[in-house]
């Protein structure tokens, strides 16, 4: 089976007939647009503040914020972002399964039919890519849909009045490609790398530990503001042009470093699994 | 009968695999906060030994009962043991059901005793398994920094590591410090059982070991986005109820009472009539 039959059979099996759960993204991309609007809403209001100028870039910078670099030193309670939490993590849950299934369940079958360890391995990259930027654009669709429907500019501009009093951005003004590139960018770059490596480690460990090991990795980029903890570089608030550390190119070669040795630690890694020993588990 | 069978459920739920990989990585997290928590107080030591501070040396904020891993609120160690608590209480044996029932060995169990009897020597090890995997590490966090950090009787002037009027059980915290630490790592225990009930719920919709552990702790953080979103004031989600210093808000004995019955209403009911369909079990 050549490589591309391989990559269809991936993309058949398990985006297509699990597609359900990438609706999960919309979903939630809707429901966090709607409360972010719903509270900037309600604040601006309360303190006399204009809702002019309000436009699709101020809920992505909402939900993207993440969290301004943590100092225990301050004595304060670390508080995590929960909504940038649960994106991160819910779509690195809906690529966990598929992969290892695909081995138990009809491992051998498989790669009789590819004849080819690497093709299997590379099949499934190509997978959880395509799986990731199917869910960021179904993300991105929902919060577009709902900043259309409230009447929200859909363009680059974006007011600073909002951003400065409801999330605390000051300052905040980057060209028109890095804000695309800060907002649209950043994040799925970020999701890929992420849910590649959960996807590696699920070779060298059970899934559930390397989910685990993704929820820490995501939870320690929120304390920590170091650029090896890839999480840094989908918040707004680590970014350069908000005082932080984190700049795009930066987080464009992690990202590829870490993507990198991903696929070839997997191939490595896959080129000697014992299939046999997994199937009768 | 039941008796003996509760015994067999918690011998499985306490020596497997998988609950000693879960103590030596909690053992780890352990190890990370202790080593913390005693560099801040060695730091703050030398700091006050030098003789250069300028007023008050606010020794009692370095005093054990605010720096053991239940309440050290600002640590990354503390933060990510209460963030990761739900997948901490389940992977011990919250997947005991769903891997029974997968496997067939349910079917091989429930010819020789009742259902009623299996059904409730499970839930017991389930909790028990659940609630030892989170008050094991708090108790030893205790034992281990009394070792280091003076147990010194919190003073409430302090704005850090002091538990607010409004807030449960702080009468408590201030008179019997020592009272208090044991509650909370009682509550902390009672919880954590209840979540790995929730795990063992979820076997009843979900076949695969990953789902039922991971879904509990995906609800639960949607369940604190739910609260630190809606209701800004008062702490109505485990994750961070269950830390002993509160972290944010005001803290109701009522709100931990109700969650606390509905996540074992929720499990108990989910386990009780599921349980009686011949087809599910």
């Amino acid at each position: 089976m050549k490589l591309y039959k391989t990559i269809r059979f991936d993309l058949r099996n398990g985006l297509g007939k699990q597609g359900y759960r990438y609706l999960g993204m919309a979903v939630m991309a809707v429901i966090f647009s709607v409360t972010c609007l719903l509270k900037t809403y309600g604040y601006m209001k309360r303190i006399g503040g204009s809702m002019a100028g309000m436009s699709v870039v101020n809920i992505l910078l909402c939900l993207f914020q993440g969290k301004e670099p943590f100092n225990p030193d301050e004595l304060v309670v670390f508080d995590f972002p929960v909504e940038w939490f649960l994106l991160f993590l819910y779509c690195a849950y809906i690529h966990l399964s598929y992969p290892y299934k695909n081995i138990t369940e009809y491992g051998t079958q498989m790669f009789i039919r590819i004849q080819s360890r690497g093709r299997w391995w590379f099949s499934k990259c190509v997978w959880v890519i395509c799986g990731t930027a199917l869910s960021w654009a179904l993300f991105f669709a929902g919060v577009f849909g709902v900043a259309a429907m409230a009447g929200l500019g859909l363009d680059t501009g974006f007011s600073t009045e909002i951003c400065e009093a409801m999330w605390q951005i000051y300052d905040f003004s980057p060209e028109k490609t890095e804000l695309i590139l800060l907002l649209g960018l950043m994040p799925v770059v970020t999701a890929v790398t992420i849910n590649l490596l959960q996807l590696c480690l699920g070779l060298f460990m059970e899934r559930v530990y390397s989910f685990l090991t993704v929820a820490v990795l995501l939870f320690a980029s929120a304390y920590f503001q170091m650029p090896v903890l890839i999480g840094n570089f989908a918040m707004v608030k680590r970014s350069v042009y908000c005082g932080g550390r984190m700049t795009i190119s930066m987080g464009l070669c992690i990202d590829g470093a870490v993507i990198a040795l991903c696929l070839l630690a997997g191939y490595l890694r896959i080129c000697r699994y014992d299939l046999l020993k997994k199937e009768t588990t | 009968m039941i008796r003996r069978n509760i015994k067999t459920e918690i011998k499985k739920a306490l020596c497997n695999r998988m609950a000693l990989i879960t103590l030596l990585l909690v053992t780890g997290l352990l190890l990370y906060h202790s080593y913390t928590a005693v560099w801040y107080y060695q730091r703050a030591l030398k700091y006050y030994q030098a003789g250069d501070y300028l007023g008050n040396p606010t020794l009692s904020a370095n005093s054990l009962f605010n720096s053991w891993l239940g309440a050290d609120s600002g640590s990354f160690g503390s933060s990510c043991f209460y963030f990761l608590l739900p997948m901490i209480a389940v992977l011990p044996y919250g997947w005991s059901l769903a891997g029974e029932m997968k496997t067939g060995y349910t079917q091989n169990v429930l010819a020789r005793v009742s259902r009623k009897s299996y059904l409730l020597s499970k839930y017991v090890g389930v909790f028990v398994s659940g609630a030892l995997a989170v008050m094991i590490p708090l108790l030893c966090s205790v034992v281990l920094l009394a070792a280091f950090i003076p147990a010194l009787r919190i003073e409430i002037q302090y704005s850090f590591g002091v538990v607010w009027q409004t807030n449960m059980w702080y009468g408590i915290f201030y008179s019997h410090p020592w009272l208090y630490i044991g509650l909370y790592i009682c509550l902390n225990g009672l919880f954590a059982g209840l979540i790995a009930e929730l795990s063992m719920a979820c076997a009843f919709f979900a076949r695969s070991r990953v789902a039922v552990l991971i879904v509990p702790f995906l609800l639960l953080t949607v369940w604190d986005y739910i609260d630190t979103t809606y209701f800004p004031v008062g702490e109505y989600s485990p994750i961070r109820f269950l830390t002993a210093i509160p972290a944010s808000g005001v803290r109701y004995g009522w709100a931990v009472a109700l969650c606390g019955a509905i996540l074992f209403g929720v499990a108990a009911a989910v386990v009780a009539i599921k349980g009686k369909i011949y087809e599910t079990l």
